[in-house]
């Protein structure tokens, strides 16, 4: 893919997409809105405090080199240019995993590097081999955390747990400046779009009301969530082979104790030092109807993850996760696993 | 993806075109014949024509750029069943008239190409030479008024010495000085330019008329007449030698002979051989109808001020501002175009960033061509 030639005016390459080539032929093509993209854009050269004043701080931004258009729906606009109703914003919420260990509830990412370090597992333990052991049972038994396997449509079960926040330390985390730089500025998310490769997903599973995220009496912090099938599933627009569907959101409520204390505890509790927003809490279903060639086609068989001598198969795959007000993205490496079979 | 979406008002937002393109379609003699030895002429083992192409064909750079074929009607004084590819060469002519002339009568007979606008019977052309143009040259048809033929009139040996051009000089873009037929509109094609030699000045501005052109079927017919009708040198001669190539396209050894002669005794491809032989210059202007449809993206003052890129905050905190009383700022790069589904049909990109703040609007004219 080339560079658009800048040397002379402004012009503009239009391609249709695949999908948009798709609709012509179908004879369903309508374009009733647009969107904004800045792909290209690294933000991190933008120096507002040139020395030479204002009018200098976007100068390498203005020479960025524009790709050609692609014609993949999904290789054009990642990120977009976003409205908010207030022009005053200083902060942007992002979205982080909450791996603390408070609650047993919460699953953490694989710390061992050979067994893939960094990703979730989810297992599915309909799947059982000669012995008829589940797959859990048998990756704890092998070197696998309680903590680090996430148990396939587990409702009571361990969960995902994610948190929208600002990342800053120089903003406490209480009450007060959750309402000022979140709640009061329409960052707050109630709601959250999940998408996930429906080839190996058969369903999400979401908070089902009642869910909270809070200090506790003692000092502490407790989550409460009971997870139930999302609602509102259906076909990913932006990626091949997704569905995407909301899971609902609620008010993080742990804040920093006591204003006037120099260490903040409640750091212990959530992923973020400054402000908390919302959180959601996640499981997922594995497809019972994955083949055994689908491990092969798309992931490993017969790996022995953590040298036991146990083997297991597994397919990677990537969880999208968005903030429905704030906007805040995350990508959660998922690692669908389940003892080897043949 | 999180961006934020704005609708396009289909009254306001919205609004289509046409343009006509145009482009000069130059192509030289030496192209046709000389500069690859032939290697761009595809003969066929039906010998019904011959096609030209702009490279040798064997290469996958090659385009295919026109067909040339001969023919009579079988009225003619040529057609004779001794005739070497008597039956093909009517079959030829009758295919392209009933084409783009149709048919005429009761007894639907049909018609033949004529030197004129009238299609009265008069100035039939019998004989015809075709130059079948490809859709690659012509696109949607060959601009009116643009057509110019330049062929060497002169000895088979130095045929370029003596040329005369072919014009459809009547023809305009508004349609005048053309017909129209069911195979499109046609204009003529007048000797505008050349040497005065035999009987006919070729040098006259609106000289006599040797042939037709269909706009939109991208069709040249050329009528024998051109060649036949000087006794000057090489008229004799238009066809010679190792030139003069039987139905597989392999050469003879045909004595020197004039282009009446050519089209009854010889293959079609031996004539389509001497044809390009002589074909000087041949330009046109093509025509291509593009319709577009224009959306006007309005980003106002209070929208897209922001950024989802990951870039844009280091700590949550944005990189483009210092106190939350500056600006924000945005670089649009990039506009898609969506249905009511979120599903992206169509993407522009702009070929540098755009600045967007609070205080400016910016509206981006995307326009999509069919």
């Amino acid at each position: 893919m080339a560079f658009l030639d800048n040397s002379g005016d402004i012009i503009l390459d239009a391609v249709l997409t695949d999908v948009g080539r798709k609709r012509m032929a179908k004879g369903n093509f309508r374009i009733t809105k647009f969107s904004v993209g800045d792909d290209e854009i690294d933000y991190g050269l933008y120096d507002k405090n040139h020395p030479s004043g204002s009018a200098y701080n976007d100068l390498e931004i203005l020479q960025t080199p524009i790709l050609e258009a692609f014609t993949q729906m999904n290789a054009n606009i990642n990120y977009g240019l976003v409205s908010y109703p207030r022009q005053d914003l200083l902060y942007l919420p992002s979205m982080d995993q909450n791996e603390k260990t408070f609650s047993p509830q919460i699953v953490q990412a694989s710390a061992v590097t050979s067994a893939g370090g960094g990703t979730i597992f989810l297992a599915d333990d309909t799947k059982t081999n000669a012995a008829g052991e589940t797959t859990s049972k048998v990756m704890i038994a092998d070197g696998a955390r309680r903590e680090t396997v996430l148990i396939s449509a587990g409702t009571n079960d361990r969960v995902i747990l994610i948190e929208t926040g600002i990342a800053a330390d120089n903003l406490a985390s209480t009450a007060a400046n959750q309402s000022t730089f979140i709640s009061s500025v329409g960052l707050m998310d109630s709601s959250f779009l999940v998408k996930f490769d429906k080839r190996f997903i058969g369903s999400v599973l979401g908070p089902m009301g009642g869910a909270n995220l809070a200090n506790s009496a003692k000092g502490g912090a407790t989550l409460q969530v009971n997870l139930g099938k999302t609602k509102s599933t259906r076909r990913s627009r932006d990626l091949s082979n997704y569905n995407e569907t909301i899971a609902d959101g609620a008010v993080n409520r742990i804040y920093k104790q006591n204003s006037t204390d120099t260490d903040d505890v409640s750091t212990q509790y959530s992923a973020f030092v400054g402000p908390r927003g919302a959180f959601t809490a996640l499981n997922l279903s594995v497809r019972p109807d994955i083949t055994q060639s689908d491990y092969s086609k798309f992931g490993t068989q017969g790996a022995d993850l953590y040298g036991s001598g146990t083997t297991y198969d597994y397919i990677d795959t990537t969880l999208y996760v968005q903030g429905a007000s704030s906007n805040a993205t995350i990508q959660l490496p998922i690692r669908i696993i389940k003892l080897s079979q043949t | 993806m999180p961006v934020s979406y704005e609708p396009l008002n289909v009254n306001t937002d919205v609004t289509t075109t046409k343009t006509i393109l145009h482009e000069v379609i130059p192509l030289t003699g030496s192209i046709v014949s000389g500069t690859y030895s032939d290697q761009n002429i595809k003969n066929f083992v039906h010998g019904m024509f011959q096609s030209v192409y702009d490279y040798p064909y064997l290469s996958s750079s090659a385009n295919h750029i026109f067909d040339l074929t001969a023919g009579y009607d079988e009225s003619s004084v040529l057609s004779s069943s001794a005739n070497v590819q008597n039956s093909k060469k009517i079959n030829l002519y009758n295919q392209f008239s009933q084409v783009l002339l149709g048919y005429t009568g009761s007894n639907n007979v049909v018609r033949l190409f004529e030197n004129d606008l009238t299609l009265d019977s008069t100035g039939s052309i019998k004989n015809a030479m075709i130059i079948s143009f490809s859709r690659l040259l012509t696109k949607d048809q060959i601009k009116k008024g643009s057509f110019s033929l330049q062929l060497g009139v002169g000895s088979y040996d130095l045929p370029h010495n003596e040329t005369v051009t072919l014009q459809d000089v009547s023809a305009s873009t508004t349609g005048d000085g053309t017909t129209s037929t069911i195979g499109g509109d046609y204009g003529v094609l007048y000797a505008t330019d050349g040497v005065a030699t035999g009987s006919i000045d070729y040098a006259t501005s609106n000289g006599p008329a040797y042939g037709v052109v269909f706009y939109q079927a991208g069709i040249a017919i050329l009528s024998s007449s051109v060649f036949d009708q000087s006794a000057s040198a090489g008229f004799g001669q238009f066809n010679s030698g190792s030139f003069a190539g039987d139905s597989s396209g392999s050469t003879g050894d045909h004595p020197a002979i004039g282009c009446s002669e050519s089209l009854s005794s010889t293959s079609i491809s031996g004539t389509c051989d001497a044809l390009r032989h002589r074909i000087t210059n041949l330009t046109f202007n093509n025509s291509t109808e593009i319709n577009s449809t224009i959306y006007f993206c309005r980003l106002p003052v209070n929208k897209f001020n922001y950024s989802s890129n990951p870039t844009y905050t280091s700590g949550s905190k944005l990189v483009v501002k210092n106190n939350a009383s500056d600006l924000p700022v945005s670089y649009a790069t990039t506009i898609g175009l969506y249905n009511a589904r979120n599903e992206l049909l169509a993407v522009a990109k702009l070929s540098e960033p755009l600045k967007k703040t609070p205080e400016n609007e910016l509206t981006v004219r995307v326009r999509l061509d069919y």
